[in-house]
């Protein structure tokens, strides 16, 4: 579902290497959970892999399409919710969803049930005809969530996805990943909260400094550090 | 008065990117000297305009030198400028003082409302004089170099210069404190707010314009007046009285020059404390609570699922939520909509009462200018499509959201067109102001007017995609309040002057090659020319849209 090969972005003229020839395959029916610490290059790499950033060199392939050479038919699959959600202030709720359903060529029916089903998943039904302006971060993030999710995408590509939203509506975030892998798609998402990952994740990847310092299932990873016990310890140890 | 100085300080940091032109100037040499650049570009491509301005101030100058009064070409340019402070910061101050993002960070601060009134107002007042001066310097120069006058007059020049745009700015200032503060309290303040932001221009004008009426019967004695000593400055001056106090200052030397500066110095300052001691009473009254916005009637089943189904194309959907954003927003609409409503209403008014349109009315109404009248409609439409920044910031008003144009799966050349299907429908907002000049003066036949609008579409078109040509290749999208998208958006100005130059070279073209050949040629000439210029834009556009949209940054 995803690879990614020798990625690399530096700025400042190559001063500061944000990623670095970085290598990572996620598969399909997988959560992959991306933690690092702060600046160690994970929303760099999110943005990379949405087509947000041009990378330096390296390639990433999602779906088996270049997001460099056929960026419009890795965009078809994907879904992407950023770290801020900054989003249309002027619109109101269900006329950015409406937007969104047009770009993606949601049709008419499956719009219906799919809106429907998100705003009570996320009880946003409320405040759906109100104008963005008036929402707060975690129902910013919310309206994001679901316009994500209304074409059903392959990849469901987030950034620190729970920041924001309350514990119900983080719950039922988790939930939803679960099923959409459990159909066989994939979830890649970046994380500070390491219980999360920890319970949440099929397979985890550290990054450090814009290298990949470790990766793989959190019984992978015990074997790879000298503390056997919780994420916490092991991401502490790798990342000191 | 310390942390006003220190937030002012701030501010122009920040309004102006000093520190982001210092952090480039030190790390990214390149995107520094870039940026210098394209401001020289700017300057070298608004010269020709300067030029004829610097033309026109000399020759009011020797026109004014016959009649004995050649100070009056400082009047005209004193009040020229302030005038543009006037209407344009009405628009500024309010998008300064009350829609700029770091307010929510400025307000919990232990400030004074005069502090952070004081220091945006500083922010304002700056820009001001960046715009005051190519139309007073070149007055001031061409009155003090011609007349011979000494270091004197240079020293009081630089005062009234600072001193010029003061008095606008807090009258803008201070008719926009109550506006806010009285619109604060409406469930609709957006469009509450722009209704009276319009209203309150109309009436400034008309009531203005009431004012320069001549007198019936009494023309004779209006013209004396005029050629007596001073009386065209303060002919000039009465749109803004102040004007002549400092012409006066300027020129007349010995005690009458000293008591008119005084005057100035003190409407100046009059007009800061009356700033001060309104805002300290209204400012947070209008800003707090400015982010709420009422909770409109909940949608039933029915509703939202009927709301839901209605689908539309990509381009479509592009175009509606570009409409819906500027239409809701204040400060674009303002610039995009409103003050073309109000600029044919600036100029007709002077025209109307003064009794000069009956002349004009009949001129146009004969046959042979028929051509021009037709062509001038259609001009309308193209200078409407080039002067509203609805195009030329159309990728910059994106801003922080242009993340979005990014991850769609929305071809950007289809993008593209769903903007540029929106800039039209902008454009046709001159139809309804062309049908009201027809109805009033020109009397344009159902075929006049098809030929009238079909030919303004085509001059919208080269003026449209140049906008957005210009502003896709460099977006400004890191802005932290809605009118900087537009004011401080080189891209703006840019395309007015290339679309300028686009109109100029259709206008070669009919007048030097076509017009001998008849109305028919001349017709095809301008439509042909429009197409063909827009194709060129419109193609570079498509060719370039897909490398660019890869790589902007957000």
């Amino acid at each position: 579902m995803i690879e990614i090969q020798g990625l690399s972005k530096s700025y400042n003229k190559g001063a500061v290497k944000a990623v670095d020839d970085l290598d990572l395959h996620v598969k399909g029916g997988e959560i992959f959970g991306f933690l690092g610490p702060n600046g160690a290059g994970k929303t760099t790499t999110i943005k990379m892999m949405v087509g947000l950033l041009k990378p330096d060199g390296g390639t990433v392939r999602i779906n088996g399409f270049d997001i460099g050479k056929e960026p419009l038919r890795v965009k078809e699959s994907i879904s992407f919710v950023p770290d801020n959600p900054e989003v249309y202030e002027k619109l109101t709720g269900i006329e950015y969803l409406n937007f969104l359903g047009d770009v993606y060529g949601v049709p008419g029916p499956l719009r219906r049930e799919k809106i429907s089903y998100f705003l009570n998943l996320f009880e946003l039904t409320g405040a759906v005809n109100d104008l963005v302006q008036s929402y707060s971060h975690g129902m910013k993030q919310k309206l994001v969530l679901i316009g994500a999710l209304l074409h059903e995408p392959q990849v469901f590509i987030l950034d620190e996805p729970m920041v924001g939203l309350d514990p119900k509506s983080s719950n039922n975030l988790k939930k939803y990943m679960r099923e959409h892998c459990d159909s066989g798609k994939t979830v890649f998402f970046s994380t500070h909260v390491l219980e999360v990952a920890e319970r949440l994740c099929d397979r985890i990847g550290i990054i450090n400094q814009g290298r990949l310092i470790a990766c793989g299932t959190m019984e992978e990873l015990k074997t790879q550090s000298r503390s056997k016990e919780s994420l916490e310890n092991i991401f502490l140890e790798l990342t000191e | 008065m310390m942390n006003m100085l220190r937030l002012a300080k701030l501010q122009l940091k920040v309004g102006f990117g000093l520190s982001a032109l210092k952090w480039y100037f030190r790390n990214s040499p390149l995107k520094f000297w870039g940026g210098v650049g394209i401001v020289l570009v700017v300057i070298l491509a608004i010269m020709p305009i300067f030029i004829l301005y610097l033309r026109l101030v000399q020759g009011v100058f020797d026109t004014a030198l016959m009649l004995g009064q050649p100070q009056v070409v400082l009047t005209m340019a004193m009040v020229l400028s302030a005038f543009l402070v006037f209407i344009f910061g009405i628009a500024y101050v309010m998008s300064a003082f009350y829609f700029a993002r770091d307010l929510p960070v400025l307000v919990p601060l232990p400030l004074l409302p005069r502090d952070i009134l004081g220091a945006k107002f500083a922010q304002v007042l700056v820009s001001d004089y960046l715009t005051i001066i190519p139309f007073f310097l070149p007055a001031l120069i061409v009155y003090g170099l011609r007349s011979g006058e000494g270091l004197l007059y240079w020293l009081v020049g630089v005062l009234i210069f600072f001193l010029l745009p003061l008095i606008p700015l807090t009258l803008a200032t201070v008719l926009i404190l109550p506006l806010m503060r009285l619109t604060n309290i409406s469930r609709r303040k957006d469009t509450v707010r722009m209704v009276g932001l319009v209203g309150m221009l109309a009436l400034v004008v008309g009531l203005n314009s009431f004012l320069s009426q001549v007198p019936p019967g009494e023309e004779a004695e209006f013209v004396q007046r005029l050629l007596a000593d001073e009386g065209l400055v303060y002919y000039m001056a009465r749109a803004f009285p102040p004007a002549a106090w400092a012409t006066v200052a300027l020129t007349a030397g010995g005690f009458k020059a000293v008591l008119n500066g005084a005057g100035l110095l003190a409407l100046s300052g009059a007009g800061l404390l009356a700033m001060f001691y309104l805002g300290d009473r209204l400012f947070y009254h209008g800003l707090i609570g400015s982010e709420e916005t009422h909770s409109r009637k909940k949608l039933s089943g029915d509703v939202l699922e009927k709301r839901i189904s209605k689908t539309s194309s990509p381009i479509m959907a592009i175009a509606s939520r570009e409409i819906k954003t500027l239409i809701r927003t204040p400060i674009y609409l303002f610039n995009s909509v409103g003050i073309f409503v109000l600029l044919p209403v600036i100029m007709l008014i002077p025209a109307a009462s003064g009794g000069g349109l009956a002349p004009l009315i009949d001129m146009v109404r004969s046959q042979e200018a028929r051509v021009m009248v037709n062509l001038g409609g259609a001009a309308f439409m193209g200078v409407m499509a080039l002067f509203a920044p609805a195009a030329s910031s159309s990728f910059s008003r994106e801003g922080r959201t242009f993340w979005i144009s990014k991850v769609i799966p929305v071809p950007p050349g289809q993008q593209i067109r769903g903007k540029m299907a929106y800039s039209f429908l902008l454009t046709f907002l001159a139809l309804p102001l062309l049908l009201i000049f027809s109805f009033l003066t020109v009397r344009w036949s159902l075929g006049e007017l098809l030929l009238v609008f079909l030919l303004g579409t085509a001059l919208a078109f080269p003026a449209i995609s140049l906008s957005l040509l210009v502003d896709m290749m460099r977006p400004f999208l890191d802005w932290d309040n809605p009118q900087r998208a537009i004011k401080q958006n080189a891209n703006v100005l840019i395309a007015m002057v290339a679309g300028g130059a686009q109109f100029y070279l259709i206008y070669l073209l009919v007048n030097r090659v076509l017009a001998a050949a008849g109305d028919l040629w001349v017709y095809a000439g301008v439509f042909l020319g429009a197409v063909a210029l827009g194709l060129i834009s419109y193609l570079a556009m498509m060719r370039l849209a897909d490398a660019r949209y890869r790589d902007i940054q957000v």
